[in-house]
């Protein structure tokens, strides 16, 4: 749960999920919306928590197969990205397509060390 | 189209029914860890008991399937069995490559192969036991034969550094043991009971979640929550959990049990580490559960409100602080199939719930899991080893005769 950044740009930092893919913590420059994720490659789905559990939120998913599952929650900066195959190599290639529209939505990219720089969880 | 699949949830008693086998969600980090604890006992052979279990659950389970859907044709059959094998998250095997007489298979996604890997580096020799079974028991669906028509080995494993898994199937004597899948076991009438003051909208969580698309991609892998999911059998759970704990018991007496029980439970804090932990971390977690958190019983409240979504039972926390916490659980997976497979227990046998009732509030009061932290090897050693640690006792089973299971969770002095 994080507040957008107050300039252009992403906050990023890596780690692996727990079948050792590749996992990038952003912290973005602007809301997440359906409306500027849908220009991304992948399949864009929103599950309309809000409507079925109290005080509940909104999350998307947008998955391409064999490239990456990211997913967030409507209206936070906080995106999650999980990229490639199990066991494999790292995916640099779509590492850097996904890095690519996010730059061209948010601005540039710039690593950070620790996941609490990406989100910042309300008291 | 309607969906291939017939997967029936049963609300009333939070359990999932697919072609009359009890489904429930659990991850690659207990699948994994539960198959390499009972394989580590080498004073005996589970293999045949790991592979004869996972036959059991899909002979069963596809006969039923094929019969409700009047589905005759062969390639039907094996079509909607690899079909089902990707949707349960287990990984891709394409049946049509087999024919009645057997045959050979190769695989490039596996749970079982890739799971281990990841989770414990390269294995020595093949680990799809699961997978070996589940084809041998499709198989004999498939064509209309006796459980045990197949004998099945495993020939290259990806868990071992192979480029795929190869599986062979031949007509001929089992060499695996065999079982008779027990279905759905009879469920109580349930009454449900109060609950503290909380904060989580427990019917809308459930509403959400199963509502979810919560099935196999083009990889056969659910990701989800932050973790692998697969849709997996209750009673292969059961069976190898149970057989490792009796064959222990059958050759070391009270002893051999005293090995099972702990490492039974072990596992169970290890699916609470990782998915409790997984899904409490996770970005769904963030929208659905979280924004209504003010408490840090309302974690507790809101894990179990999720767990209540997996098909293992309803859980209840009837009492919850840092200081200690009971939960209630009704129609546990553990003991409604321990009941079924060998009546009435002397001891109680939800081990799994054990370690899980454990593991929530060992993340929830001891690891900050608000905070994020890193699910590590050195973390779960801290939390789970270190001092202070919470521990569970189960005061009644449903296992041995009671309404409910009950277990009152307390921090080590």
């Amino acid at each position: 749960m994080s507040e957008p950044l107050p300039a252009p740009g992403v906050l990023a930092f890596e780690t692996l999920d727990c079948a050792s893919k590749v996992r990038i913590h952003y912290r973005l420059s602007r809301p997440l919306d359906r409306e500027w994720l849908s220009a991304f490659p992948g399949q864009l789905e929103v599950q309309e928590f809000s409507r079925l559990a109290r005080g509940a939120r909104d999350h998307l998913t947008l998955t391409e197969t064999d490239r990456w599952h990211a997913g967030g929650v409507v209206g936070d900066a906080h995106l999650v990205v999980t990229y490639g195959k199990q066991n494999r190599e790292r995916p640099e290639q779509a590492i850097a397509v996904f890095e690519a529209e996010l730059a061209q939505a948010c601005g540039p990219i710039r690593v950070v060390g620790a996941l609490k720089q990406v989100v910042e969880d309300r008291p | 189209m309607s969906d291939p699949i017939p997967a029936i949830l049963d609300v009333e008693h939070r359990r999932c029914l697919v072609g009359g086998e009890p489904a429930i969600f659990h991850c690659h980090h207990y699948n994994t860890f539960l198959q390499r604890s009972i394989l580590d006992a080498e004073d005996i052979e589970s293999r045949p008991v790991l592979i004869g279990a996972a036959a059991e659950v899909a002979y069963a389970q596809l006969r039923e399937i094929f019969a409700g859907q009047e589905l005759s044709e062969v390639s039907a059959r094996a079509a909607l069995a690899s079909e089902l094998y990707r949707w349960a998250g287990f990984g891709v095997l394409d049946l049509a490559g087999l024919s009645a007489e057997g045959g050979t298979i190769s695989s490039e996604f596996s749970h079982y192969s890739l799971g281990w890997k990841t989770k414990f580096g390269e294995s020595g020799a093949p680990v799809a036991f699961f997978d070996q079974g589940w084809l041998a028991g499709a198989l004999a669906a498939i064509h209309d034969l006796p459980l045990g028509a197949y004998s099945v080995t495993q020939s290259a494993c990806m868990a071992t550094g192979a480029e795929r898994n190869v599986y062979t199937l031949a007509r001929g004597a089992a060499n695996y043991e065999l079982f008779t899948s027990v279905g759905a076991g009879t469920l109580s009438q349930h009454v449900p009971q109060p609950v503290p003051a909380n904060s989580v909208d427990y019917e809308g969580i459930l509403a959400a979640v199963s509502q979810l698309p919560l099935i196999g991609n083009a990889e056969g892998s659910i990701p989800a929550f932050g973790v692998y999911l697969t849709r997996h059998y209750a009673n292969y759970y059961n069976r190898i959990s149970f057989e490792f704990e009796r064959r222990l018991s059958a050759k070391f007496g009270e002893a051999g049990r005293e090995v099972a029980e702990p490492l039974l439970v072990e596992a169970g804090h290890v699916c609470a580490f990782h998915t409790f932990g997984g899904i409490m971390t996770s970005t769904e977690w963030d929208a659905l559960i979280r924004p209504t958190l003010k408490t840090r019983e309302d974690w507790v409240h809101g894990i179990v409100a999720v767990v209540n979504c997996l098909g293992w039972g309803r859980w209840q926390v009837v009492e919850v602080s840092e200081e200690a916490a009971e939960f209630v659980i009704h129609d546990d997976y553990e003991s409604v199939g321990y009941r079924a497979m060998y009546g009435e227990s002397d001891h109680d046998v939800s081990y799994l719930h054990r370690g899980g009732v454990a593991g929530a509030m060992n993340l929830v009061y001891l690891g900050d899991i608000a905070n994020r932290p890193a699910l590590t090897g050195d973390y779960y050693q801290s939390l789970f080893r270190g001092e202070g640690a919470y521990s569970a006792e189960c005061l009644e089973s449903q296992a041995r005769g009671h309404a409910v299971t009950r277990f009152r969770v307390t921090r080590a002095k």
